[in-house]
């Protein structure tokens, strides 16, 4: 500290020095143009009167010519005090330029001040100047701005800044560039669910024809880029491997299950197992009473909820079913997620309820829409819901209340996906529209995908693209790689 | 063993600043100095700090903080800071105080680091990043007389590097 404080006395009083000598010159400079002007006046008289004066030009040369070799000598002096004060303008201004304030401030001062700006501030200032180019590349400062973001660690610990402006490159893009669309239309009823594991290049859809479709997504070919909206009946991009027929009515969910098997739940009011190597139906699961609306799965249990207001949860491996939740008669359940030893239903009654599985007991529900909840996402505490009232609500399971309330849509909201870091959401809507918003600023929405000429009932997305099924009887692939 | 019961006058601290000058100031509100609070506790009876590299007029300004927030705690300020103006980042009160002219900002912040008073170092940190929010790259370095020293193949690697002017 005490460095810092010498540092800047010592440039104060350099640059108190510095005005001063500014001044001075200043001063002898208009004494010396006062004794110039003086001299050009006295100049002029005498050249005037030397006709009068009556003299020989050597007599006048000897009386008068002193005062011209003073004019000449005064030019010269002034010439010089000019040249002495440009110099000495130069280095004023120029130590002015470094002292204005950036060396006051030693480095952790700086990195002091800096933890209260934005990341958007702290890449402005690292463009500035090589200094503080430095000390905002502080890697502590932007792990720091990285978990705040994302609320997660990266493994590489010495990279936060380059990971940060990487994934915000990727998070942008999602909101500001348009995506190249592929559409497929191979379907010949609504396409009511979707299904896409991270990662893979294999997706399933669902169709109240009672059909569902594997899909491949294949690696682009690189002349094909540039290419803004691919409508064909199929495109090169994707290809059919397998349709799955069997079910008796429309499928309304499809899931994709440990050893590379499909599940499906149907109208028919029953649960179907295929094999998604061969496309046959390996088992079907019996008991609900209405038609099954949603399915969840994790390594052991399969859940399905359906329409007769219960949820039944199976064994993977017997196919046995373990556990029966009952929900209020008449109250459906619409959609269902397993986490955990829980699972939460959005109801047709406005309300999202928590189960226990082991216990079978109600533990809490989230009370706020006023209409039907269609969609329902979890990941950890927070829970997304999305409701025929045309609202997404965010929850927190902690305290049992509603967060936030994305409003946007014009018509019922049908489905949502939460991205990894659950920072970005999409939702379809019966508007038409997919809706992508950003939960750090739930205003409005910060992208909308318009393409469907339908009610939009299913949608998946990653890190690059986004999946969405529709009742116009396409499923849409929205690409956001980069273009 | 004697207590004096009459004793109404709290103690005071003498500080004494660079220039020699005597400030006093009550002990409890002094004790807001991490600094001054361990020199009485680790030296008894003491009641006179020096301070050798604070002058005067910042201790001054130094005491009418430890005095505002005697008896309660200094409201603290969100990171990142909300606006350039200090009163939407923290109370009146102290965008009142911290409303002086830049070295007296800097000066208080070295005093407070060095006296360990981390709510006022917060504050006079918050006031100079005040500078910076909102500012664009052409705006700071007119106002600070710099010169810009990357080349221009470079700068444009910084943007690449900063993509953060979409938002």
């Amino acid at each position: 500290m005490k460095k810092g404080q010498d540092l800047h006395q010592l440039l104060e009083n350099q640059c108190n020095l510095t005005d001063l000598f500014r001044r001075e010159l200043e001063l002898k400079n208009f004494e010396l143009r006062k004794a110039y002007h003086n001299i050009q006046l006295l100049k002029g008289i005498l050249v005037t009167i030397k006709q009068d004066l009556n003299l020989k030009p050597e007599q006048f040369e000897y009386l008068f010519g002193h005062i011209f070799k003073e004019e000449e000598e005064c030019e010269n002096r002034i010439a010089n005090q000019k040249e002495i004060f440009r110099e000495n303008l130069q280095n004023v201004t120029h130590s002015q330029n470094s002292f204005q304030f950036w060396p006051k401030l030693p480095g952790d001062v700086m990195n002091l001040v800096i933890e209260f700006l934005e990341f958007k501030e702290l890449a402005t200032l690292a463009c500035v100047n090589k200094e503080l180019n430095a000390i905002c590349k502080n890697n502590m400062l932007w792990k720091k701005l990285y978990i705040g973001r994302w609320n997660r660690e990266i493994e590489d610990e010495n990279n936060y800044i380059e990971k940060y402006a990487e994934k915000y490159r990727g998070e942008m893009k999602w909101y500001h560039e348009r995506p190249v669309v592929s559409t497929l239309k191979w379907h010949s009823g609504s396409v009511t669910c979707i299904d896409y594991i991270h990662g893979s290049n294999l997706f399933v859809s669902g169709s109240d024809d009672s059909s569902a479709m594997l899909w491949q997504i294949n690696e682009p070919h690189p002349q094909e880029s540039g290419i803004f909206q691919q409508h064909h009946l199929q495109t090169q991009a994707v290809s059919k491997l397998i349709s799955f027929y069997g079910h008796g009515g429309p499928i309304w969910c499809c899931l994709q299950i440990p050893n590379f098997k499909l599940a499906t739940g149907s109208y028919d009011r029953t649960v179907k197992l295929w094999n998604m190597h061969t496309g046959k139906c390996e088992s079907t699961l019996r008991g609900h009473l209405e038609w099954i609306s949603c399915l969840d799965a994790n390594e052991q249990l399969l859940c399905s909820g359906s329409w007769d207001a219960s949820i039944k949860v199976w064994d993977l491996e017997t196919e046995a079913n373990v556990q029966t939740l009952f929900n209020d008669v008449g109250n459906a359940i619409s959609c269902i997620q397993l986490q955990n030893n829980e699972i939460i239903a959005g109801c047709r009654r406005n309300t999202i309820n928590l189960w226990e599985i082991d216990t079978g007991s109600l533990i809490g529900n989230l009370v706020g829409h006023t209409q039907a909840v269609n969609a329902v996402k979890r990941s950890n505490f927070s829970v997304l819901s999305g409701s025929a009232d045309n609202t997404v609500k965010q929850w927190d399971l902690r305290s049992l209340e509603c967060v936030n309330t994305l409003k946007g849509h014009l018509s019922h909201v049908m489905c949502l996906d939460y991205d990894d870091d659950a920072k970005r959401v999409a939702s379809g809507s019966y508007d038409k529209s997919i809706r992508i918003w950003d939960l750090r600023k739930t205003s409005e929405p910060r992208q909308i995908l318009k393409g469907h000429s339908a009610a939009v009932f299913c949608l998946k997305f990653d890190s690059s693209k986004l999946i969405s099924g529709s009742s116009d009887q396409t499923v849409k692939i929205w690409n956001f790689s980069d273009i | 063993m004697f207590y004096n019961f009459n004793k109404i006058e709290e103690v005071k601290i003498r500080l004494r600043s660079a220039e020699g000058h005597i400030c006093e100031v009550e002990e409890s509100a002094a004790l807001m100095s991490s600094f001054i609070r361990s020199m009485i506790e680790g030296f008894n009876e003491v009641t006179e700090v020096s301070l050798p590299n604070i002058n005067s007029v910042v201790i001054e300004k130094v005491i009418e903080y430890m005095r505002h927030y005697k008896d309660k705690d200094p409201p603290i300020i969100k990171k990142p800071i909300i606006s350039s103006k200090m009163e939407e980042n923290t109370s009146a009160w102290d965008a009142g105080f911290i409303d002086a002219d830049w070295n007296m900002v800097v000066d208080l912040m070295t005093a407070a680091d060095y006296l360990m008073m981390i709510p006022l170092r917060d504050l006079c940190c918050a006031k100079m990043a005040c500078k910076f929010k909102g500012r664009s790259i052409d705006e700071l370095r007119a106002e600070y007389h710099i010169e810009n020293e990357f080349p221009s193949e470079m700068e444009e690697n910084l943007e690449f590097q900063h993509p953060w002017r979409l938002e």
